[in-house]
């Protein structure tokens, strides 16, 4: 009979676990200038964005989009987490919270309009 | 030794019944739940907000972050994630192993020339469906990305 309680336990974590969600993706715009707070639509170049956050991950020229990949410490701090990061965005720790911030530059390199997108 | 044999023969087969009564795997279906892989499900309406012929490709951008794959010089974002379906559990004795079992989604947009969406696609797939062969269909070849100055990289 022990064979079988592992099954039943099974059937029961199965029906259990179908009750979760599945995580969706998530944007965000009012926290881009709470938590980067150095990012102000039409004055904010794509030059002081490299000077403080560090050299994105993604870079979309022809569109003016560029991805960082960013974290959450322990203190709800943004932390860049990519490498290449500038120094004084300390990169480690951060939670599991994870986002990308995903910011939006015209062809003059100024800075238009960001999100966060929240990735699992 | 007949009585020998014999009670071999009643040991070999009660071996057996036991193993057989203790021992077997089990699938049990369940509604789709958790991520498996990928960075989160794109849902239906999330694309519906999308509009075509108006929808930028920085918009799309600004609303799903980074797509899992970018096709034909970023003609197409694809956004892939898995789900659990169901679980599998194989149990013997004491010892036991489970898994979930995994059905991949996919949503797909489509830019024109100009980066304006010329099209979207969710996929979600029954359990006999190639859910990336009618992406494919719908998306064409993986083509290489151009050289051109603009172009994403």
């Amino acid at each position: 009979m022990h064979g079988l309680l592992p099954f039943a336990a099974g059937v029961a974590c199965a029906s259990l676990l179908g009750a979760c969600a599945t995580p969706k993706i998530e944007s965000t715009l009012s926290d881009v200038s709470e938590r980067v707070p150095f990012l102000r639509p039409g004055e904010t170049s794509l030059r002081e964005a490299f000077d403080r956050l560090g050299y994105p991950a993604r870079r979309h020229f022809a569109d003016g989009v560029y991805v960082w990949n960013a974290g959450v410490d322990q203190d709800d701090r943004l932390r860049i987490i990519d490498a290449g990061a500038k120094p004084f965005v300390v990169p480690y720790p951060w939670s599991n919270v994870r986002y990308e911030l995903v910011l939006e530059f015209d062809a003059d390199g100024t800075y238009v309009r960001g999100t966060f997108v929240h990735a699992e | 030794m007949p009585s020998d044999r014999r009670a071999r023969a009643t040991f070999r087969a009660a071996f057996v019944a036991t193993l057989a009564a203790t021992t077997g795997c089990l699938v049990v279906p369940t509604p789709e739940h958790g991520l498996c892989s990928g960075k989160g499900a794109v849902e239906p309406e999330a694309l519906d907000a999308f509009r075509v012929g108006r929808t930028t490709r920085a918009d799309v951008l600004l609303r799903l972050g980074e797509p899992t794959d970018r096709r034909g010089n970023d003609r197409v974002f694809v956004y892939a994630w898995e789900v659990a379906r169901g679980w599998w559990f194989v149990g013997g004795g004491y010892s036991g192993a489970a898994g979930p079992i995994p059905k991949q989604k996919y949503a797909a947009i489509r830019f024109d020339d100009s980066g304006v969406v010329d099209g979207v696609l969710f996929v979600d797939p029954s359990w006999l469906e190639n859910a990336s062969r009618e992406l494919d269909a719908w998306a064409g070849p993986d083509a290489p990305p151009s050289k051109r100055a603009g172009g994403a990289r």
